[in-house]
């Protein structure tokens, strides 16, 4: 709480030494991860919205190998992290990072070829899991050679970051490099343990996949998501950071707790119960790196009150921890065998996947996104008006599909554990759920495509200004501190 | 702030220290839920005893021996299965068919046959029934086809279930013989006229062999139900004199092991 801003506010504060000019940014390569992340998002989404659809309307589309649910519905998992929420992340670290490191990225050159090699591996991922060649295992269904582009990528990206922290011309790394950091390591050492192709057996092979398939959304989207948040929140809202020792017990909590927590996902299953029960407990614990951040979040920009009502970016983002919030009570309580009796197996779940993949940490991408994009291309994003309606239908559009996913996720459990219907007869009591899902949904894919539009156009379109704003006249329009001539 | 200097405000100002608690909390963890389990857990890679000497449960040799040491009839059991769960994982079955029945009484409900209440009054007495999912059962399975979501039915203990006849028509269209299902139809496993390609033979092949290498279904003798139809208690009956187990009736069928080469190796 003391000093805990010192190292963000537009004060150079440097240990080491002096800071004779403002180092220019080029953003080259963020500008080409945020592009082909936006692209990949609006892919990702509509086809979560055919497999809704298909929920519904089993011969929606045709009788098509390719675009079988069973086909779409993993290509759909792995999209939209891969080349969505991934890569949205990695352009904010590029963003991030030297700004924050007060140098330039160590290598605009090196960044952009990790970013095309990412473009050309979900560009064939995206077509590997329809046309058959998967791994079969649920968020690790890139078949072996995507692996092997996307660890390339990665270790590219991450040797790049981690020269620009080495480069640093300020003693203290903030605590969104830690989470950066972080999240470099992890995927790295998830991914290539999640990906592994040694053809594990049976429970084995269970175990490792949720161990992964845990950490995907753990130690990949949860680290980054929250390093975001801990620079734009500040950033958007113009205060420091509420408390740093927060921030500090949060993070380390995480690195602690969140590896011990796949096997949660095997409650009840075949694998020994010790390993289900030390999973429940460190799933409770996670409540403490979750009020930690929570608190912070909430705690942090000054007039609260007010700046969800002007400012999108602060908006986006304070929306975004609820839904973390959210989320991180309904997991803790989802991996206690009781609950886990209801709501395993159920749609619930797909609620709830949803509202930290989607609900918080796509809100915060498209925070970032927002937040950048006026910096990068040194002008006012394309349409305010656009950024209000996107946040809207997202938000709502999110409440109508989570809602509904819980009431139906529940009631399914509900049913099969209290009633004497059959199975099939389940299904069909489901359909209305399934219904509303695709509402709000269509609210959420609308909302996606308003976002790449207002993105797009302000890259493209916007009026180029005869005079380039400076870095910090930019930043007054990102965050909606009203006109340049105030700055 | 500065001054303090603990090895968590070190690591926020050294890349070395910060790098090195990270990465031993993370190994931490992997060693403690990862490999221990495949020590610690008798069963976790091999069948375990009491099952290696019940010659009414355990995994065939076509399924769990290296393929080079296989022939013939053994051999095309093997290539009919493997090519069945290809097909399985190629199509994405596993992200709406779990293979698991848990130790609960919806599960043994909707997916048991036979005396169902049987098992269920076992599971009361905290006992686990046969149908319940074990560990050995998974064994030659790679990738693993556990499951995470029940959109369709558990699958697990399916083998012997339905024909072969059933299946086909059932893949050919779902809503004619469930009606009420949103099951896919999977028309490019056939042919134009209906007939079930290689693929959709071995696909069906292997559902017929999931669930049949244990006896799982209760049976209570004719004699013992009318002993037990006394309304006035809910005891439950002591299982080892009343109730036998037994294993779903299943074949394997290999007709077209010309048509398709399944002996052939591959």
């Amino acid at each position: 709480m003391e000093s805990s801003a010192a190292v963000i506010t537009a004060k150079p504060v440097s240990q080491t030494g002096s800071y004779d000019q403002p180092v220019v940014h080029e953003d080259k390569a963020a500008r080409f991860w945020l592009f082909m992340s936006i692209a990949f998002l609006c892919i990702g989404v509509v086809l979560g919205l055919i497999t809704a659809i298909k929920f519904v309307l089993p011969e929606f589309l045709g009788k098509v190998a390719w675009l079988s649910l069973g086909r779409i519905r993993p290509t759909h998992n792995n999209l939209v992290v891969t080349g969505w929420l991934v890569s949205a992340n990695v352009a904010a670290f590029l963003f991030i990072t030297p700004r924050l490191c007060k140098t330039k990225l160590y290598s605009e050159k090196l960044a952009l070829w990790a970013g095309y090699i990412w473009l050309v591996a979900n560009i064939l991922a995206l077509f590997s899991v329809p046309l058959g060649y998967t791994q079969g295992k649920e968020w690790a269904d890139w078949p072996w050679w995507v692996d092997l582009l996307i660890v390339v990528s990665w270790v590219l990206v991450s040797y790049v970051l981690f020269q620009t922290i080495a480069n640093r011309r300020v003693k203290q790394m903030y605590t969104s490099l830690w989470y950066m950091m972080g999240t470099l390591i992890w995927t790295a050492a998830v991914y290539i343990i999640g990906n592994w192709p040694a053809g594990y057996t049976g429970v084995n092979d269970a175990n490792i996949n949720w161990f992964y398939g845990h950490m995907v959304v753990g130690l990949i989207a949860t680290p980054a998501g929250l390093a975001l948040a801990y620079y734009f929140i500040p950033k958007a809202s113009r205060s420091p950071l509420w408390s740093h020792t927060l921030s500090m017990i949060g993070f380390w909590s995480i690195a602690f707790i969140y590896a011990w927590n796949g096997a949660h996902h095997l409650t009840y299953g075949p694998i020994p119960t010790w390993l289900t029960t030390v999973a429940a407990v460190f799933s409770v614990l996670l409540l403490i790196p979750v009020f930690t951040a929570v608190t912070n979040f909430y705690l942090t920009p000054i007039d609260l009150a007010k700046q969800i009502r002007t400012n999108p970016i602060v908006n986006l983002f304070i929306w975004g921890t609820t839904f973390y919030l959210a989320t991180c009570i309904q997991g803790p309580a989802q991996a206690l065998r009781s609950v886990s009796q209801y709501v395993h197996f159920t749609d619930w779940v797909v609620g709830h996947a949803h509202m930290a993949l989607f609900g918080a940490f796509t809100a915060f991408a498209i925070g970032a996104a927002y937040y950048m994009l006026p910096i990068m291309y040194k002008r006012p994003i394309y349409s305010r008006g656009l950024q209000w309606v996107q946040i809207h239908l997202m938000i709502w559009g999110f409440v109508i599909f989570a809602l509904d996913m819980w009431v139906g996720g529940f009631y399914q459990g509900w049913l099969w554990k209290h009633t004497s219907l059959s199975f099939i007869e389940t299904v069909v009591a489901m359909q209305p759920f399934y219904w509303i899902r695709i509402i709000g949904g269509s609210m959420m894919v609308l909302s996606m495509f308003v976002f790449a539009y207002n993105a797009v156009m302000t890259a493209l379109m916007a009026e180029p200004r005869k005079v380039a704003l400076t870095e910090r006249e930019a930043e007054a329009l990102a965050t909606g501190g009203g006109s340049v001539a105030e700055v | 702030m500065a001054g303090k200097n603990d090895i968590f405000h070190r690591a926020e100002r050294n890349l070395a220290w910060f790098v090195a608690i990270l990465m031993s909390f993370f190994i931490f963890a992997v060693i403690a839920t990862v490999i221990i389990p495949v020590i610690a857990t008798p069963g976790w890679n091999t069948i375990p005893k009491e099952v290696q000497q019940d010659p009414n449960r355990g995994l065939p040799d076509w399924m769990l021996k290296p393929k080079r040491e296989l022939s013939g009839k053994d051999l095309a059991m093997r290539n009919k299965w493997e090519r069945g769960r290809l097909v399985y994982k190629r199509e994405g079955c596993m992200y709406c068919h779990s293979q698991q029945v848990r130790p609960l009484d919806g599960d043994i409900r909707m997916f048991g046959r036979g005396d169902v209440d049987y098992d269920r009054k076992l599971l009361w007495r905290k006992q686990k029934p046969p149908v319940v999912a074990e560990a050995w059962e998974y064994l030659a399975d790679s990738p693993h086809f556990l499951g995470t979501k029940r959109t369709g039915p558990d699958l697990s203990r399916v083998g012997g279930k339905y024909t072969d006849d059933w299946h086909y028509a059932h893949f050919l269209n779902p809503r004619e013989m469930v009606p009420g299902s949103i099951m896919p139809a999977y028309t490019w496993l056939f042919t134009p006229t209906g007939e079930p390609t290689c693929d959709a033979r071995a696909l069906v092949f292997y559902i017929q062999t999931l669930g049949v290498f244990k006896p799982w279904i209760p049976v209570v003798e004719e004699a013992e139900e009318t002993l037990g139809a006394v309304p006035t208690t809910e005891a439950p009956r002591p299982p080892e004199e009343k109730v036998t187990y037994i294993t779903p009736p299943h074949y394997f069928d290999l007709s077209d092991i010309e048509e398709c080469g399944w002996d052939k190796r591959r």
